[in-house]
């Protein structure tokens, strides 16, 4: 069951001026593309590629933000910071808690879009 | 109008394109920075650009430096995205060349403000260019006749002998005057003779191929004086020029010129010649006495007729 939080669904609403293909659109893009990004932030991980963790988060943080997902855009943020810093000691566990969150966001989003249930 | 919008993640730039083109704009999409400076320094592209500050390959600070390195094509009005909670240095996006700034995400009544602000800047910018262009035109152009004036076209005489000169290519140069132009002002009254000097220079214009508008390659024709005229003609060499400059002076015969209720047989006579190789002892002044020479044979000789000056080879 999604989340009543993980998306502000007044703000992303206003955003897209209520356009409902629009949004079910964007669910099938955030389906299929953060898929790949997750496997290329893992890639990154492993091979202590700190500037390809900061422009994914980078990219995340960015697409959250749009869909008016703040914890998901936070989580991204974070994990810019991170790649940023140089620091990737967190990044692993963050990826997990970003992924469900994303997950959920999409859920979320899906469930105002009946056709792709 | 057509704008650019950068980003490298998908569904930002799928969200501020619906926008965009809902606010009617024909939107252009990049997903890195090299990308999008191949679309802004396409001829013809975009001149309204969203640029994502962090991007793969050129990011938007280094994107705008290299937009601004270039002064040869349309001012482009630049808007960078920069996050809300980022530590970027927006004094640095701005110092870079952009024009202003937007934090992500992007309020659509914001964005479209912002926008209406490039708007005023980039016609403003086309204004003050257009103006520019006409001032750079006057200057350079007969006003009676639009062609090259004396002086524009003695300049591109020699810009043109020293291109031949380097690249060894030949290039022909044709003097042409109105027969009997002092009577067709005398009889008709100076309103049809400047009628009669408005339709030679269209016609010289259409026999010659001017491909580019500057003058700076092809073809160039000029108001050299009174009802002179001097035309260049680039990598035209001495097997060609004979029949190049018939055709010119058949462009002026062969159509009577209407002037006020009358028809008016026209002619020209034309003096030219062709510089197979050319170096810095030779004069400008010395070629066009050579063809003015030619020119005056051809006028003494009957009229109506194309006369060949000596070559100035050397070899």
């Amino acid at each position: 069951m999604a989340s009543d939080n993980s998306v502000d669904m007044d703000d992303l609403l206003e955003r897209i001026d209520g356009d409902r293909t629009l949004l079910a659109e964007l669910v099938e893009m955030l389906r299929k593309d953060y898929r790949m990004q997750f496997q290329a932030a893992r890639v990154a991980l492993s091979k202590n590629d700190s500037a390809g963790i900061q422009r994914i988060g980078h990219a995340l943080k960015g697409a959250m933000s749009n869909l008016a997902a703040p914890l998901a855009s936070t989580m991204a943020r974070d994990l810019e910071s991170c790649g940023r810093t140089g620091d990737l000691s967190s990044v692993g566990e963050l990826l997990t808690q970003l992924e469900h969150e994303m997950g959920r966001v999409a859920a979320k989003l899906e469930s105002l879009c009946p056709e792709l249930v | 109008m057509r704008i650019l919008v950068a980003d490298d993640d998908a569904i930002s730039r799928r969200m501020m394109e619906k926008m965009l083109q809902t606010s009617g704009y024909e939107v252009v999409a990049a997903e890195d920075g090299l990308k999008a400076v191949s679309q802004l320094t396409t001829k013809g592209g975009p001149r309204l650009a969203l640029i994502d500050w962090m991007m793969p390959e050129l990011d938007g600070p280094a994107l705008c430096r290299q937009i601004r390195s270039r002064h040869d094509q349309p001012y482009v009005y630049i808007i960078l995205l920069t996050s809300r909670e980022s530590t970027e240095d927006v004094v640095v996006g701005l110092e870079a060349g952009a024009d202003d700034y937007l934090t992500k995400p992007c309020c659509s009544a914001e964005l479209k403000a912002r926008l209406l602000t490039g708007h005023r800047i980039l016609e403003r910018e086309d204004r003050l260019v257009a103006a520019r262009e006409e001032m750079r035109f006057k200057a350079t152009h007969d006003s009676l006749t639009s062609l090259w004036d004396r002086g524009a076209i003695m300049s591109l005489l020699k810009n043109e002998l020293h291109r031949a000169m380097r690249s060894e290519t030949p290039v022909s140069v044709m003097l042409c005057d109105i027969d009997h132009f002092k009577q067709i002002n005398d009889v008709y009254g100076h309103v049809a003779g400047d009628t009669v000097l408005q339709e030679v220079a269209s016609r010289f214009m259409q026999s010659v191929r001017t491909y580019d508008a500057v003058g700076l390659y092809g073809d160039a024709v000029g108001r050299y004086g009174g009802e002179e005229f001097l035309l260049i003609l680039s990598d035209c060499d001495a097997a060609q020029i004979r029949q190049r400059a018939e055709n010119v002076r058949e462009s002026i015969e062969k159509r009577p010129f209407q002037v006020n209720d009358s028809e008016l047989s026209i002619t020209v006579s034309i003096g030219f010649t062709t510089v197979t190789k050319w170096d810095k002892t030779q004069s400008i002044e010395g070629l066009l006495d050579r063809v003015d020479t030619a020119l005056y044979e051809a006028k003494s000789s009957g009229r109506n007729r194309v006369i060949p000056a000596e070559s100035l080879a050397l070899v």
